[in-house]
């Protein structure tokens, strides 16, 4: 089972998004932080991270960079109510940008791609 | 023997006769017949002085040869009649040829007369005359025949006396009949010369005098303007100079001099000898006109000449008082005139220059003004000359550059613009911006004249001299010239033109060049002076239209420029508000939606609790995708600009959405050009405006409808690029509306945000596009955007 780590700092939105990528088959964790993030992967070690740009203290852009500099491998899929930041992290460290919404298909379809699950469309 | 009868009988006749009328001569005559018949002898003859009283000349005679009246003369003092004239006693002898004072004239014929009876004829103690009887036989006269003879020489006295009374009078009324008639043709409108004439030949008739002479004075001299001579031997100076001005040496109570031919100043004025001059000055308003004179009086009757009388100076004074004023009112005349003429030319220049200047104020566009100038100077009708261009100041390259050259009409053939003007009741204005005066097709003229580029600091080049210098240049053989470029010279084609500045507030705006290149006429002062003041007007007149226009674009552009400011004010406002409200809004929608969505799928169809769970996702979803229109209008940046086929872009984006639009009965029609080159594009702001226009014309769509997508190569840049339009029958934008539909928030959908349309505009500008848009009210809205190639 793929593991994947949502990086948010919304409660609402972790519940959700646990709930909609438990039932997609995924073994969910939830981080409200940069630093939780950072132990929950050591401990967790995710397939994939899903990651939020508003974070308290450290935003998800600065997150990122410290990651990479550790975890150069782990896919990481920014998933933020901001777009204006879309084209810059297009060849920036992430694999995907999805702007948040309500319907989670195109977050869905995006963590499968990464994984190269076959989504059978 | 003569009783007292007798005597009184003659003396009753003579005395009749003595008061009669009838001319002297004739008088004398019948006195010399009845005193010889009563008196008994055989001749009676009388002989008066002439005006001199030197010389006595037999008037009457009875007996003796007729052919010796008039003709015969003695002085005073020789010959008896001489003698007694002198003595004023009277002689009676008894055979005068025997006298030692007789003398002798053969042509009287008194050879055979012997006793000689004489009387002098006094007039108080002044001898006047002598009246004489003389018979053949030698006798004595008797007493009573001497006082007989002296109460006749009396009555002759009264006769003469009253005769000459009777001329002098005569004489004076015609004098003043002449006089008046003198007055009378001074006071009337004579031209100069005419006046002249006038006076000096009546100056001599009323005088009798040989020769009249008026001089006048101009400046320091006396010149001569008129003389009437009798004589071909006087000869009269043409100029004096005014110091020998006679009025100068006149007394305070005689306005005359009477010189004669040994005084130096007469020599000044009459060159030749003369026996006397009488000048009289012309005073008018204490200043001195001239002066008036006659020379030499006649005397009447004989030969010779006599000094002008205390009435010949009489005479002339009224002459000369007349005639100063008609002298003074004639040259005052002739001034007027001329000031009226001058008047009348510069009232028509003066109105034509009005006419001008109300055409020239008409307009601010300036090619029209540049018309209208050119047209007035090249109107005719004296003001008019054949050819006229303007060139123009371009301050930037420092030339001047060709702008317009006007021919006149030639083809009209009375070239009389402003006669036709006022025929036809028309304003010059009206008559410039008419279809005739329009109506001149291109001219080989005017095809030079914007070719002409010339460089202010050109040496050897007059055009440039005009500006330089801000003078007038009036080029009368420009072949022979130096300062005239002979390349212009030859292309201009004629030898004489002017070129003249316009100025207006001390700036040069560039120069009119001015020529009659068809009739040749000469460029007069008259000319320049009017060009002159022409090019003033000129210079206000352009200059008002450069400002007016400069206004205009300073106004046109702060009015966009507040519009924009407006605009992005706005927009500054949109963009602070959605980067963090937005942001904080989409988060509780993600949960909201998110959760609704969930709910909706567990729920069991037909319920209430599912029906409820779609409405919130619905809702979340319009909310989320007005916060994406905000978000994305305001993140708008500069495109990142990638090849590509815009063809693939616009099938990529149609595939989003052709599922709804098949469920939505629009039916899509796609023409993209196959070859179309690629072009450097930001993809994903492309897109975006291909999303907003396609959602657009969906929404507009409801029951169906038909999208038409078009891709072309685009003409409207220079190094390529495409052409894409999005058609659909929609229905179109209201036309009230339509002026609005690219302002941020306006909508006229029922939802929506309004920024769909603001956003493609921001799009297209940013990558230097053009956005355009054809809109059919009830039919539909076509959109056509063209890209550059962006290389």
């Amino acid at each position: 089972m793929k593991k994947i780590l949502v990086v948010d700092d919304e409660e609402n939105i972790q519940l959700l998004y646990k709930e909609e990528l438990t039932e997609d088959g995924f073994n969910v964790e939830v981080a409200s932080s940069a630093d939780e993030a950072m132990r929950k992967i050591r401990e967790f070690s995710p397939d994939v991270i899903t990651l939020d740009i508003k974070m308290p203290q450290v935003d998800g852009i600065e997150f990122l960079r410290t990651l990479r500099e550790t975890y150069k491998d782990i896919p990481v899929i920014i998933n933020s109510a901001y777009s204006i930041f879309k084209q810059d992290f297009q060849v920036w460290a992430s694999d995907a940008y999805i702007v948040k919404s309500s319907n989670t298909d195109e977050l869905r379809a995006a963590i499968k791609k990464v994984l190269g699950i076959n989504t059978g469309e | 023997m003569i009783t007292d009868n007798a005597e009184l009988n003659i003396l009753s006749e003579i005395s009749k006769i003595a008061s009669s009328t009838i001319v002297l001569s004739e008088r004398l005559k019948f006195i010399t017949e009845i005193t010889s018949q009563k008196m008994n002898t055989e001749t009676c003859n009388i002989c008066l002085f002439d005006d001199d009283k030197e010389t006595l000349i037999l008037k009457a005679s009875t007996g003796l040869k007729q052919e010796a009246v008039d003709r015969v003369k003695m002085k005073i003092g020789s010959g008896i009649t001489g003698w007694v004239a002198e003595k004023k006693k009277h002689v009676a002898l008894r055979n005068a040829q025997t006298d030692s004072r007789f003398l002798r004239f053969p042509e009287i014929g008194e050879e055979q007369f012997r006793a000689l009876l004489s009387v002098p004829i006094m007039d108080g103690n002044d001898c006047i005359g002598v009246i004489t009887v003389q018979s053949e036989d030698e006798r004595e006269y008797s007493e009573t025949e001497v006082e007989l003879l002296k109460t006749i020489s009396n009555q002759i006295c009264g006769a003469i006396k009253n005769a000459q009374l009777y001329h002098k009078a005569t004489q004076r009324l015609s004098k003043l009949i002449l006089l008046h008639k003198i007055g009378q043709a001074l006071s009337s409108t004579l031209e100069l010369p005419d006046l002249f004439n006038l006076i000096v030949r009546n100056s001599c008739k009323i005088v009798n005098a040989s020769a009249s002479i008026l001089w006048l004075k101009e400046k320091k001299w006396l010149r001569n303007k008129a003389y009437y001579s009798l004589r071909d031997d006087l000869e009269f100076a043409a100029n004096v100079h005014a110091k020998y001005c006679i009025t100068n040496n006149m007394t305070e109570h005689n306005n005359y001099l009477l010189l004669n031919n040994n005084d130096k100043t007469a020599k000044k004025f009459i060159l030749s000898a003369i026996h006397s001059l009488l000048c009289i000055p012309l005073v008018y308003r204490s200043k001195i006109l001239g002066i008036l004179c006659v020379v030499d009086k006649k005397k009447e009757d004989i030969s010779g000449y006599k000094s002008f009388s205390k009435d010949d100076i009489q005479f002339l004074s009224t002459i000369a008082s007349h005639a100063v004023i008609a002298i003074d009112n004639a040259y005052a005349y002739e001034h007027s005139e001329q000031l009226d003429a001058e008047n009348r030319i510069k009232i028509k220049e003066l109105s034509v220059l009005y006419e001008i200047s109300l055409a020239m104020q008409s307009t601010i566009r300036l090619n029209k003004l540049l018309r209208i100038i050119l047209g007035c100077v090249t109107a005719g009708g004296g003001f008019g000359f054949d050819r006229a261009m303007l060139l123009l100041l371009n301050e930037k390259t420092h030339t001047l550059q060709g702008m317009m050259g006007l021919e006149t009409d030639i083809s009209n053939e009375t070239g009389e613009i402003w006669q036709r003007l006022s025929q036809k009741n028309q304003t010059l204005l009206e008559w410039l911006t008419s279809e005739e005066a329009n109506g001149q097709k291109e001219s080989r003229y005017n095809t030079f004249v914007k070719t002409l580029r010339i460089p202010i600091k050109k040496k050897g080049c007059v055009l440039s001299s005009a500006v330089v210098k801000k003078q007038l240049f009036n080029i009368t053989d420009a072949r022979s010239n130096h300062d005239v470029d002979k390349d212009f010279l030859e292309r201009l084609g004629v030898n004489s033109f002017a070129v003249v500045p316009i100025i207006a507030k001390e700036n040069i705006l560039g120069v009119l060049v001015v020529d009659n290149f068809y009739n040749s006429t000469p460029i007069t002062e008259n000319d320049l002076q009017f060009l002159s003041r022409f090019a003033i007007h000129a210079g206000w007149a352009m200059e008002n239209a450069r400002l007016f226009t400069k206004l205009m674009e300073k106004n046109r552009e702060l009015v966009e420029m507040q519009d924009r400011l407006i605009q992005s004010e706005r927009l500054a406002t949109l963009g602070r508000f959605s980067a963090e409200v937005a942001h904080e809004i989409k988060n509780p929608l993600v949960s909201i939606g998110g959760f609704a969505r969930r709910l909706y799928e567990t729920t069991k169809n037909n319920t209430k609790e599912k029906q409820y769970s779609q409405i919130i996702v619905k809702e979340v979803e319009r909310l989320e995708k007005m916060l994406k229109d905000i978000l994305n209008f305001s993140s708008v940046k500069k495109p990142s600009l990638t090849s590509h086929n815009i063809n693939t872009i616009i099938e990529e984006t149609l595939s989003l959405y052709r599922e709804e639009m098949q469920r939505k009965n629009i039916d899509v029609k796609l023409r993209l050009y196959p070859h179309i080159q690629e072009i450097k594009i930001d993809q994903y702001q492309i897109s975006q405006v291909l999303i907003n226009l396609i959602l657009n014309s969906i929404d507009s769509m409801p029951d169906g409808g038909k999208l038409s997508v078009e891709t072309k190569v685009s003409d409207r840049f220079s190094d390529g690029g495409v052409m894409f339009t999005i058609k659909d029958t929609g229905g179109g934008v209201p036309m009230e509306a339509l002026h609005n539909i690219f302002n941020p928030f306006f909508t006229t959908k029922k939802s929506g945000t309004g920024l769909g349309l603001t956003l493609i505009r921001k799009i297209i500008e940013s990558h230097g596009g053009i956005l355009e848009l054809e809109n059919k009210p009830g039919v539909g809205i076509n959109f056509i955007i063209n890209l550059p190639a962006n290389k």
